[in-house]
This record gives C-alpha cells, sequence and structure tokens, in this order.
C-alpha cells in the first residue's frame, strides 16, 4: 500500500471522530441533549466500521488479503478441531486421490503428448470394415507401401508389428523376447536415434538386420560397448546386431521391446493379394497439413485403390487419426467410466464432508451470529465459511496426491499387460491442475451449503438463544437430503461393482472345456539349427523342420511321465487360453468338394498334439476316437475335428470318414477325419470356439509354410500330476530344459493359472470396481452414522421426554432405526432408479449378465441397508440408553 | 432486522454518491461533514447519505485521482482533512453529469411517456 494510503487510513479515526464530533454539536444547537445529540449522530453516521473497512478496501486488492485473513483464520480454526480436521481431510484425500490415480492413467495412455520431436504431425492410419466403424484393424506391409504413395499430405508412412514373444538362442540358455517387426525408417521418422551403431538404410523388400533396444542391451549383454556385430538367433533369422537404440523407445508403452527386426518397403506396385494384414501403419503428415485433411485425400487414396485393387480393398475404410489416440484409443471408453466411478465416489465423500459441516456449522452458530450483529456482510461471512471448506478441500488434495501415488502403483499392478503402463509417467502439470481444480470444485460442492445455511442464520434468534428446534428442523432435512444422496450414489457403485463381479465369476465358472485342475504346463520353444533351418534350395519360402523336433517330444514324453507324482503327460503346438500363440491358420479342401478360394478360405484352428493329450486335459471324445498311438507316419494320416469345425463344415452330414487336405505344406497327406471332440474354449473364456483340428505330431510333413514354422517347434506341455508343487514343476522345467538345452523353456505354471489369467480383464475390473464400491460404501456408512447420532443428540430430550411417558427402550430404538430405513429406502429408491440409465454403460464390459440384473440390485440393496441399520445402531441405541429422569431434572 | 433496508440504500446511492461529492466539491474544498451536510441541504434532504459511506467514497475518488485532499483545521479549531476537486475531477463531473442526464431522461420519458406527448 503507498504511504498516502496508509496515511489516510491511520487519519481515518480521528476524522470520523471529528465528524461524529461536529453532527453532536450541530444536534445540540437544535436542542437536543448531548445524550441524544450523541446517538442521532452515531445513528445518522451508520456502521463505523464498515465505513473504516470500505475504506480499507479501496486502498487493497481486497479478495487477496481478505483471503490471506480468511486462510489464516481457517487454519486457526481447523486446528482447534482436530478430529473434526483429521476426519475431513481424510475423506477428501481417498476421494480426490482416487480421482487423481483414475485420471493420471488417463494423463498417461490418452493426454500426454508422445515423446516424439514432431509428435502433433504423426498419426496413426489403419483399415476397418464400415460395420464396426470404432475398429482400428491391422493392415499388411503393402498397405502401408500403398499410402507411403500419398505425398500430398504424408512425408512418409511406416509400418510396425506388435511384438512377437519368440525364442531366441545361444549363449547356453533360451530366452523368450519381444520382438518387433518394423520398417528400417521408422525410428528415424519418429525421431528415435540410435544409442550405437547406425539405422539400416532402406532397401525395397529386403529383411535388413536387428537392431535391440537400449534396455535389452543393458539386461542382454550387460552394457557391453562391442556388442555390434554379434550375431542374434531368434524365431527362423539370425543377423548381427546393426543398432542400440536410444533409451526409452517404447512406442506400445507396454514395456519397451527386445528385439526390432528391420524391413524394406515393400513394392507399391504390387496388389498385395494374400500379404496379410498384421501390422500397424504410422504416418507423418507433411508440415501444415491437418489429420482432417489427411483423412479425406485418404478417402480419396482408398476409393482409387479399390477400383485397381479390387480384391483387397473393397469394402475397407481407412481412418487417419493423431498417432496416440490411435494407438491407444481402445481405452478411453474403460478409463472414462473409470473416471465417472471415482467422480460418484467424491461426491460421496462431498457428502460427508458437508454433514460434517453442518454439524459443526451449528455449534458455531452462537459465533456466527455474534459476527452478524457486529456488521458481518453476508457474502463475506459466505466467502469466509467457503475459504474454510477449500483450505480442507486443498489439504484433503495434498493428501490425494499422495493416495494417487500408491493409487498409481496399484493401477499398474492390477491391470493387464496390454494396458499401457501408467506408473512410468510422471507427475505432471496436467495432473496437479487437475487435482488443483477438483480441489477448487470439492471445496464449493461440499461448501456451499453450509456456507449458505450458516450465514441465514437469525441474529436475533442466535443471540437470546433461541431457535434450537425451528432451525434444527430445517438442518436436519438438508442432512437427510445429503445422506439420502449418498446412499443412492453409493448403491449405484454398488450394482456396477456387483454386475463386474458377478460377470467375473462366470467367466471363472466358464466351463474351458477340459479340466485344468492338477495340471502342470510348460511351453518350450525349439530352437537352433539341429530343429529347423530354411535351406531347402528348391523352395526358398518354405521352412524345413528336422526329424530331432520329433525326437525331442517323444524323448520328453517319456521323461515327464517317468517323473514321482506325475500321472501321465502330452503335449499341443499350444495350450488353450495361453496367452501370445502363434497357431497355424490353415487352409483345407474337403476332398470331393471344389477348392475354396484362398480369399474366402475359413480359419480353423490347427494343432498337433500327442497321443494322451484328451486324455489328459480331460477333453471328451464326443463321438469316432482320438488321436492315438497307432498313428504313426506309415500309417493312413488322419484328423480328429472339434464340434465347432463339424456344425460349421459338415452341418448335414456326419464328418466321421471324411477326407480333408490341409494346405500348411506341399507334402501335406489327404487325411480322413476320425472322431469330434468337445470344444474348448481357445481365444478367450467368452469367445466362442472356433473351428479346430487336432493331428498326430507323428504325422507331419518336413516341409512347412512359414505361417506353419512357429507352431511346429512350440511345444506345450500339460502333465497330470497327482499333487502341484513347486519342487514338481521345477523338476518339470528341468527335464526339458536338458533335453533341449539352448532352446526357451518358459510359462512353467499350472493350467489353471492360465485359466485364471485369461480371465484377468474381468478381475481387473472388478478389483477396480469393487475397491471403488467398497469405499463408497464405507463412507456412505460414515454419512449415516454421524447423520443418526447427530440426530439423537438433538433429540435426546424429546426422547427422555418419550420414555418418560412410557415409551420401551425398545420403541424408542426402533424410532431411531426406523428412520435410518426409511433414508435409506429412499436412497436405495432414487439409486435404483437411476443405475437403470446408467449401468447399460457398463454392458459392453459385462458377460452373461444384464445390466438390469434384478439378483444383483436386490442383493446390493440388502446389503446397503443392512449395513445403514448397522451404522445407526449404535446412535439409536445411545438414544435407547437416554434416563428420563435427568431429561425431566433439565425441564 | 434493519440490516436488508440499510444494504438497499447503499446500494441505491453507491454510483450516484461519486457524482455526488464532486459536485459539491465545484463550490470549493471542503471537509468530510461538511460535504455530508451540503448533499443533505442541496438535495431538500430528500437524499439521505449513510454518512460513514462518504469515507470510502472520498478514498476511491483519491485513489482515481479526481479529488485530492489536504490538512487544514476544522470550525472546531481541529485538525481536519480537506478535499478538493483535481482538474481531472472537473472533467469527469462534467462528463458524469452529461451521462447522468441523459440516463434520468431516458428513464423519465420510459415512466411518464404521455406526458411527453402532451
Amino acid at each position: 500500500m503507498k504511504r498516502r494510503a496508509k496515511r489516510l487510513l491511520s487519519d481515518l479515526d480521528q476524522e470520523i471522530r471529528e465528524h461524529i464530533e461536529l453532527a453532536t454539536q450541530e444536534n445540540m444547537a437544535r436542542g437536543m441533549t448531548p445524550e441524544e445529540a450523541r446517538h442521532a449522530a452515531l445513528r445518522k453516521f451508520g456502521n463505523v466500521t464498515r465505513a473504516k473497512e470500505d475504506a480499507r478496501e479501496v486502498w487493497t486488492v481486497v479478495w487477496l488479503e481478505q483471503f490471506v485473513q480468511d486462510v489464516r483464520f481457517a487454519l486457526r480454526r481447523l486446528r482447534k478441531t482436530p478430529a473434526f480436521t483429521a476426519v475431513a481431510i481424510l475423506t477428501l484425500a481417498i476421494g480426490i486421490g482416487a480421482n487423481t490415480t483414475i485420471f493420471s492413467a488417463i494423463n498417461a495412455v490418452l493426454l500426454r503428448p508422445l515423446p516424439y520431436p514432431d509428435q502433433d504431425r504423426l498419426v496413426r492410419v489403419s483399415s476397418y470394415d464400415p460395420k464396426y466403424p470404432r475398429d482400428r484393424g491391422p493392415v499388411s506391409w503393402t498397405d502401408v507401401a500403398h499410402w507411403g504413395e500419398a505425398k500430398q499430405v504424408f512425408e512418409q508412412v511406416e509400418g510396425t508389428s506388435g511384438p512377437d514373444m519368440v525364442a531366441m538362442s545361444g549363449g547356453g540358455s533360451g530366452e523368450r523376447v519381444a520382438v518387433l517387426q518394423m520398417n528400417a525408417l521408422l525410428p528415424t521418422m519418429l525421431g528415435v536415434k540410435p544409442f550405437l551403431g547406425s539405422l539400416p538404410t532402406d532397401e525395397k523388400h529386403e529383411a535388413l538386420g536387428f537392431g535391440i533396444s537400449y534396455e535389452f542391451w543393458q539386461r542382454h549383454f550387460a552394457g557391453d560397448p562391442h556388442v555390434l556385430g554379434k550375431t542374434i538367433f531368434v524365431d527362423t533369422g539370425s543377423g548381427p546386431v546393426m543398432v542400440v537404440l536410444a533409451p526409452h523407445f517404447d512406442l506400445l508403452e507396454t514395456g519397451p521391446p527386445d528385439i526390432f527386426m528391420f524391413h524394406g518397403s515393400a513394392n507399391p506396385a504390387e496388389s498385395g493379394i494374400g500379404d496379410p494384414r498384421w501390422v500397424m501403419a504410422i504416418g507423418k503428415l507433411k508440415r501444415g497439413v491437418s489429420v482432417q485433411e489427411a483423412q479425406v485425400a485418404m478417402d480419396v487414396v482408398e476409393q482409387h485403390l479399390a477400383q485397381v485393387f479390387p480384391e483387397e480393398y473393397k469394402g475397407v475404410g481407412v481412418r487417419v487419426e493423431p498417432l496416440r489416440q490411435g494407438l491407444f484409443g481402445w481405452s478411453s471408453d474403460f478409463l472414462y467410466l473409470l473416471l465417472a466411478v471415482v467422480g460418484f465416489v467424491l461426491l460421496i465423500a462431498c457428502a460427508n464432508v458437508a454433514n460434517l459441516l453442518l454439524v459443526r456449522a451449528d455449534s458455531r452458530r452462537k459465533e456466527i451470529g455474534v459476527r452478524v450483529a457486529l456488521g458481518a456482510g453476508r457474502t463475506r461471512l459466505i466467502r469466509q465459511l467457503l475459504t474454510e471448506s477449500i483450505v480442507l478441500s486443498f489439504a484433503g488434495g495434498l493428501g490425494g496426491l499422495l493416495v494417487s501415488i500408491w493409487g498409481i502403483k496399484l493401477f499398474d499392478l492390477l491391470s493387464p499387460n496390454w494396458m499401457p503402463r501408467t506408473a512410468n509417467a510422471p507427475m505432471d502439470a496436467r495432473i496437479l491442475l487437475f487435482t488443483f481444480g477438483v480441489c477448487i470444485l470439492t471445496g464449493i460442492v461440499f461448501g456451499l451449503v453450509p456456507a449458505f445455511r450458516a450465514s441465514r442464520s437469525d441474529v436475533n434468534e442466535t443471540l437470546r438463544g433461541e431457535g434450537r428446534t425451528t432451525g434444527s428442523m430445517s438442518r436436519q432435512r438438508t442432512r437427510n437430503i445429503l445422506v439420502i444422496a449418498e446412499v443412492a450414489v453409493a448403491l449405484v457403485l454398488l450394482i456396477c461393482a456387483g454386475l463386474m463381479i458377478n460377470t467375473l465369476t462366470r467367466v471363472l465358472r466358464t466351463n474351458p472345456g477340459f479340466n485344468p485342475n492338477q495340471l502342470v504346463t510348460a511351453q518350450v520353444r525349439l530352437a537352433g539349427d539341429k530343429y529347423i533351418d530354411s535351406t531347402d534350395p528348391d523352395h526358398l519360402d518354405l521352412n524345413v523342420i528336422h526329424p530331432p523336433v520329433e525326437l525331442f517330444c517323444r524323448q520328453v514324453l517319456e521323461r515327464l511321465q517317468g517323473l514321482p507324482g506325475v500321472e501321465a503327460a502330452a503335449f499341443v503346438d499350444w495350450l488353450p487360453l495361453a496367452q501370445d500363440t502363434q497357431h497355424a491358420h490353415p487352409g483345407f479342401r474337403i476332398a470331393g468338394q471344389a477348392p475354396l478360394l484362398s480369399a474366402e478360405a475359413p480359419t480353423i484352428l490347427f494343432d498337433s498334439i500327442s497321443p494322451g493329450y484328451f486324455r489328459v486335459m480331460g477333453i471328451p471324445v464326443l463321438r469316432g476316437r482320438g488321436i492315438d498311438e497307432q498313428d504313426r507316419e506309415s500309417a493312413p494320416w488322419v484328423v480328429a475335428i472339434n464340434e465347432s469345425m463339424a456344425h460349421q463344415f459338415w452341418p448335414k452330414q456326419d464328418p466321421i470318414g471324411q477326407v480333408i487336405t490341409f494346405d500348411n505344406s506341399p507334402d501335406e497327406r489327404p487325411r480322413q477325419i476320425v472322431g469330434i471332440v468337445k470344444d474348448v474354449k481357445d481365444y478367450g473364456l467368452t469367445r466362442e470356439s472356433m473351428p479346430e483340428a487336432f493331428v498326430a505330431y507323428t504325422q507331419l510333413s518336413a516341409r512347412t509354410v512359414p505361417g506353419w514354422t512357429e507352431a511346429r517347434v512350440h511345444k506345450s506341455l500339460v502333465v497330470r500330476t497327482r499333487f502341484v508343487s513347486k519342487e514338481l514343476m521345477e523338476s518339470v522345467r528341468k527335464t526339458i530344459a536338458d533335453l533341449a538345452p539352448d532352446s526357451a523353456v518358459y510359462g512353467v505354471t499350472t493350467v489353471q493359472q492360465t485359466v485364471s489369467s485369461a480371465a484377468r480383464v474381468w478381475s481387473f475390473f472388478s478389483q477396480l470396481l469393487g475397491i471403488f464400491a467398497g469405499v463408497a460404501l464405507l463412507l456412505a456408512a460414515i454419512g449415516v452414522y454421524g447423520v443418526m447420532s447427530y440426530s439423537v443428540s438433538q433429540r435426546s430430550h424429546e426422547m427422555g421426554l418419550r420414555m418418560a411417558l412410557g415409551a420401551q427402550r425398545r420403541q424408542v430404538l426402533g424410532l431411531v432405526l426406523r428412520q435410518a430405513v426409511i433414508l435409506s429406502l429412499i436412497g436405495v429408491g432414487i439409486g435404483a432408479a437411476s443405475s437403470f440409465v446408467l449401468t447399460p454403460m457398463l454392458s459392453e464390459f459385462l458377460y452373461g449378465v444384464k445390466p438390469h440384473d434384478a439378483l444383483t440390485l436386490t442383493l446390493v440393496s440388502l446389503l446397503l441397508i443392512g449395513v445403514t441399520l448397522f451404522a445407526s445402531y449404535v446412535p439409536a441405541r445411545r438414544a435407547a440408553r437416554i434416563d428420563p429422569m435427568e431429561t425431566l431434572r433439565h425441564e | 432486522m434493519s440490516t436488508r433496508e440499510e444494504k438497499k440504500r447503499v446500494e441505491l446511492l453507491q454510483g450516484t454518491l461519486d457524482l455526488l461529492i464532486l459536485r459539491t466539491l465545484l463550490l470549493g474544498s471542503a471537509h468530510g461533514h461538511a460535504i455530508a451536510k451540503a448533499i443533505e441541504f442541496n438535495s431538500d434532504e430528500v437524499l439521505q447519505v449513510e454518512q460513514g459511506s462518504l469515507y470510502p467514497a472520498l478514498h476511491r475518488l483519491i485513489k482515481r485521482g479526481w479529488i485530492s485532499v489536504e490538512d487544514g483545521t476544522s470550525e472546531n479549531n481541529r485538525r481536519a482533512k480537506f478535499y478538493r476537486l483535481t482538474a481531472k475531477g472537473r472533467k469527469q463531473l462534467a462528463a458524469e453529469t452529461s451521462k447522468w442526464e441523459k440516463f434520468s431522461g431516458a428513464i423519465a420519458r420510459i415512466l411518464r411517456p404521455t406526458e411527453e406527448h402532451e
């Protein structure tokens, strides 16, 4: 404040005194007594304090000064009531913490800019079936090349696959590594620099060599500076390491991949017919080109392509969208749903704190009354009370940030591995801003009603100490409304959680089609030239599987069956419900029918198994026979099919005895169908089973098309045990590893565990919703408890009188409980009604249960009413213990 | 209680009080009490200034540079503050007066349209 202002203000007292003095003198001159004259002068002057304050306000940035004052005052007051403050802050910390946690996840997955220099020009280009416009379908290398030709909008378009788990061999022990296949120019386009070595230059159509991630370099090669030129053996290829990429290159944010296989671009002049769609395209827009413009241009390009290559492009839509949205947009539905859920939790927390404030306001009525009498303005009072709430909510917000640090870790821990990692994302300005906003909003939401109520107090009544009953009636009504709202919101959340848990149990109870109990499984990926090579000089596009594969299979079964505690052992290419499977999906021809066109070739699963497989897994053979020992190489080749395959291809005939020929090798022989087995769940517990064919591992040809190779050298062993133990699992692992050193043995676990992992998505949803609904329930219970205790303490007089007039304790107890039940019934009614509108939003996450599930609704309603009853039982008992004599004595 | 009524009156005066002070000071410098009295007197006591609100208004006008303040002595021979119109304040008064006339004229026309036509 300027010096002039300070002087003016300090002289103001004197000035006002002089003013009143002069006025008094004038009044006396008119004939009043000195006392009258002075009173009249004072009356005419009005509120002295306010005049001074107003004058002061002229010179100050008032709101700021008052705000600082109010904050100090609030802190002082809050310190004086530590219990209230602690409960309020804790409640808010939980509510705000939950919100910050979910927002952090949203920020990490959907909002944060990607860590690439020109990230605002990066887009994902995907194709989709117009029937499913929200899908982001995979594309082929040829698609990538075609789209890259659209030079009017793109600088370049490059492709990358998702991470494939493959075996890496060499150095004594095998390892499963995550391999990305990508165009060699992709890292440069993204602005990712080599850490060591240099990226290969683009050569059309060539496999260009290997790169490794910085993290893999550290982990596997211990940061060896001479790593360049060392040969890595993975999958079907091998080659020297050409480049170590810069740290943190993690395009899909599921953890940095290990190895990059670089490809040259495909030839855009080719039709791409038969080129499988399994990669994603990432483009960089030209400077100044917007995503919308690119979309318009790509629509034209796609129309043109559909004319030139109708077989590949007819009826395929193309979408251009910002890269982050393109990569992670699929998770937004689910994440925003969670945000809504925690929003509800925060609402309940707000209602609770508002309740506390109302109770506190009652005990402060006298103080506020006095301040109003001394000339405090109503807006000023409201502002002050609101400041107090906001101070509270900021304290809660700070606590919330702490809670969210744990929350994010928990979220990451619970989330399935295909969710982008959220824990690594640093806390940034966006999260702080969000939390700040939530704090202000929260403070206003829970503070406004109590502030208004408090400031409306009637000065006269308050000072006279009256208005107890009338005032508290309407206050009680406000509190009741808050409780009803809490119960309603809690019910909605409980229904959501209930539906999710219901879904989870149904998913877990889904019959996978086999008996997972007492089964141990282990995965092995045979690696090395001994097993496989691609050196057939006549057919470079075929791989050759060598006899040691079959030998290994036979030996491993013998040895495993010899282990103590093992009842039987068998294997299949890929265990049903396992992750990252790379099944062969051959086409086939039915003898006596026209060959199926490759475009229309039916997709089926193809597995080779050992004779005991169906028995060990407990898969029933419905008709005919399974695969057994007699199916040797020299015997006629046979196949067993599952129900789905039988229904799909032989809806009216008996498939047994039919002959089919698969196209996964030029040496395939016609196979006779000898049996039908029951369906098993392959790709997910909630998915329909696919048609599947099983053949004996002894009846396979050496030469295979590349698409089948991975399945040929991968085996999922299943071991039926008398008793599952750690030791047994270890000896299974060791047995396999001894037989195939250098190969990758992994995934040694129980089959039951594999089944649970397949339900991981649902357990993730159920756990999150369960946690939030639990918090909501707890908060609602606290709210009910608070309101009922306060109501009882307010009515203790009335209760005493009732008992003095002959009411039984039991009746008083009933009176209080009845009130609680009525409140929670109204809340349940409102909650149930709102859930009818809200729960359908969940339906895409549900399985086997309708969004309006009467049983869930009934159960959670009963639970909620039970909890509210329990919460009000304590205050009710207190009411019943009131001593009527005490009351009468006070009368 | 009367708090609510008082508030209404202050609000009614808020905008015009500044103008009235400036007008009063056009006649020469004066101290607070004299200004209050002059306003009351000149309006035939229709306008009752809540005298307390005069001082914040004076401070406001000083801050805007429309009036200045100097020390002097009151009728009682005590130290007092005398307020004086500045050149800037004079201009402001002229502008505000014409604005006020337009405004009150317009309000009058709306409220008594028939009289205008007669």
